[in-house]
């Protein structure tokens, strides 16, 4: 939504509906008590590997499957080393950040010899090969069982993720963090760079850009907010297990982030929060879930192809079209492609 | 040296039903560029069929006949239908769309069927020796079924016009069109085999899993590391590796724990993608 703004014409308007947005997200929940937080919390910490695929989708145009290793990897060490009397958060949060950087190195080794569709498998296959890496050693990591995280409150900085509101706006500081972060750097030279590699790398090659430069600096750098998310759900979480590691995982945080839009940084956030809330609520509705959520992707592929906010995007700038061509005949507007975005939108066509 | 043949035995047990679902996925990438996360949701249905069959008192062949047509016609035209508006489109909308079909299948199926696992009887109930071991001769049908279907596909696609045109289509699809090759006909032929290919891998290994509403789940992982293995779109490479998948896996297990098996073949395989991506790059639409 605020990708690249902050130069253009729409900055201040944009910076102001971000800065409100976080505002509200930070403020109003614990207004209404602790179950609001509890369960924005939960869409937060998941949002971030949301966010991390997003970043590798929407500008290195290289879809990462595999973030579920990263975002596991972190939260099992943080269990590993509080079974090992380390309770020192600060330390904590380093190993957790350390541990999915080095595993998202990985994925940047991949997509400096692999692309497109050999980088999807990779990763696939990836987080498939850590899914069965807590079976291997079950001391160390409980096995099928899942692993406690020892340290109650203590590993938290004394924040108590079930009462009171302190672990909530760790959590919205650390994601307002990223967002800020990505932004920042998005509508940086390295940024429109990195957009430019993604939509054409041989061109950007030509150009005197380092592609596989920027594709691992951008794979490591959403390593570590996937790994984040990963040491934040370490912290709330009385037990890691071997589904963090897993396929489903990763597919969960692909599926945020494409129905939020790959193109935008809260795009992922909402995507997450959407579907995650779709599932939870219909869940205590019906047994029907799973064909409710089934279906709404299938709404979201046909109809919103570039993901929400990407849709809503293309609604706002068809409206400012129409505005500015307010003065010309109807025809105009129609003549200089504004009916053929909303063509795109709902035919299907605006990814290409 | 009688575990090493059981081993080998039930490797290629495992390695045939896997290939039969790897090959209709490889020939649905290879043709279309379609990825399916839905085609253990086929192998389901196949299996399913089977079930229905017999507790109908329909014979076991007439079960996997029913699979192989109403599973493979339905699906795979449903399927084509499902993808029509999505060709040359991003792969990530094909992954989503398949992904969206298999949650709603898994669910109907629940809902049709009940989540409770099914057990369908063995049509042959005999055994064969094999030193101390009564090994089930079911599982030796299996091996040959599969090894049947496979050459049968291989033998239409090297031979017969419509597996040719097959052929054409995947390498180039606008210069088989000119060349007067009718693709949307072979569109439709690849999805309804692909369909078929798994329903009948479901209705064959129904007696050996049990059928339950995910229990293409496991079997949809398996068969994509074989697609990728063996080379994207490559029928042959996909049936080779899987027979081979299966029997390393099964030996392997004999000296070594299943979960290390696994992890060996996870690293074999994505070593052999890196090394082949150097040769030859795929594009991916996202």
């Amino acid at each position: 939504m605020l990708r690249g703004r902050f130069a253009g014409r729409g900055a201040p308007a944009a910076l102001a509906a971000a800065a409100a947005f976080f505002a509200i997200v930070v403020v109003v929940p614990p207004l209404y008590g602790q179950f609001l937080p509890q369960r924005l919390q939960d869409y937060l910490i998941f949002g971030l590997p949301a966010l991390a695929v997003a970043l590798i989708a929407g500008h290195a145009r290289l879809l990462n499957i595999g973030v579920g290793a990263t975002f596991g990897v972190s939260a099992y060490t943080v269990a590993i080393l509080t079974q090992h009397s380390e309770l020192n958060p600060l330390v904590l949060a380093v190993a957790a950040l350390a541990a999915g950087v080095l595993v998202s190195l990985l994925f940047a080794i991949y997509a400096v010899v692999a692309t497109g569709l050999e980088y999807l498998l990779l990763t696939l296959l990836t987080t498939s090969a850590f899914a069965s890496l807590p079976l291997l050693d079950t001391a160390l990591t409980g096995g099928e069982n899942g692993l406690a995280v020892k340290g109650a409150v203590t590993i938290s900085f004394g924040l108590d993720p079930l009462q009171g509101n302190g672990f909530y706006w760790l959590v919205c500081g650390v994601v307002i963090f990223w967002c800020a972060l990505s932004w920042y750097l998005l509508s940086s030279r390295a940024g429109r760079a990195m957009v430019a590699i993604g939509r054409n790398p041989a061109r950007a090659a030509a150009m005197g850009y380092s592609v596989h430069g920027y594709q691992v600096a951008v794979t490591l750098y959403s390593g570590a907010i996937a790994a984040s998310g990963g040491w934040l759900y370490a912290l709330y979480s009385p037990l890691v297990f071997q589904d963090l590691l897993g396929l489903a995982d990763s597919v969960n945080s692909v599926l945020y982030s494409l129905i939020g839009g790959v193109d935008s940084v809260i795009g992922p956030l909402l995507g997450t929060a959407g579907l995650r809330f779709l599932i939870q609520y219909l869940g205590q509705q019906s047994t029907q879930s799973q064909l409710y959520v089934g279906f709404a992707l299938l709404i979201v592929v046909y109809l919103l192809p570039t993901g929400v906010v990407g849709g809503l995007r293309q609604l706002w700038q068809l409206r400012l079209r129409i505005r500015s061509a307010a003065g010309r005949d109807l025809d105009d507007v129609v003549h200089t492609g504004a009916a053929a975005e909303v063509d795109a939108l709902f035919a299907g066509t605006a990814d290409e | 040296m009688e575990h090493v043949v059981v081993a080998v035995l039930n490797g290629l047990v495992v390695g045939a039903s896997l290939a039969l679902v790897a090959a209709g996925l490889a020939l649905l990438f290879g043709v279309l560029g379609v990825l399916n996360f839905a085609q253990g949701d086929f192998f389901m249905l196949g299996a399913y069929a089977s079930w229905l069959a017999l507790s109908h008192g329909l014979g076991y062949v007439a079960g996997m006949a029913a699979a192989a047509l109403v599973v493979g016609t339905v699906g795979g035209l449903g399927l084509m239908v499902m993808l029509w508006p999505l060709r040359d489109r991003a792969h990530a909308l094909v992954l989503l769309a398949t992904l969206g079909l298999s949650l709603i299948l898994e669910q109907l199926a629940n809902n049709l069927f009940g989540g409770d696992a099914k057990l369908v009887a063995p049509p042959i109930g005999a055994r064969l020796a094999i030193g101390t071991t009564d090994y089930p001769v079911y599982d030796l049908v299996v091996v040959l079924a599969a090894a049947a279907i496979l050459a049968g596909g291989f033998i239409f696609l090297r031979y017969v016009k419509y597996g040719i045109w097959l052929r054409a289509v995947a390498q180039n699809r606008r210069m088989a069109s000119v060349l007067g090759v009718p693709v949307s006909r072979v569109y439709a032929l690849a999805f309804v085999i692909g369909v078929g290919l798994a329903a009948v891998a479901g209705s064959l290994l129904a007696p050996l899993t049990t059928v339950y509403p995910t229990v293409g789940l496991d079997v949809n992982l398996n068969a994509f590391i074989v697609v990728i293995a063996g080379g994207l779109g490559n029928f042959r490479g996909a049936a080779a590796i899987a027979l081979g998948l299966g029997v390393v896996e099964s030996l392997g297990a004999i000296w070594i724990r299943g979960e290390a098996v696994q992890l060996i073949v996870f690293g074999l395989v994505i070593l052999l993608l890196i090394v082949r991506s150097q040769r030859q790059r795929v594009a991916v639409r996202l």
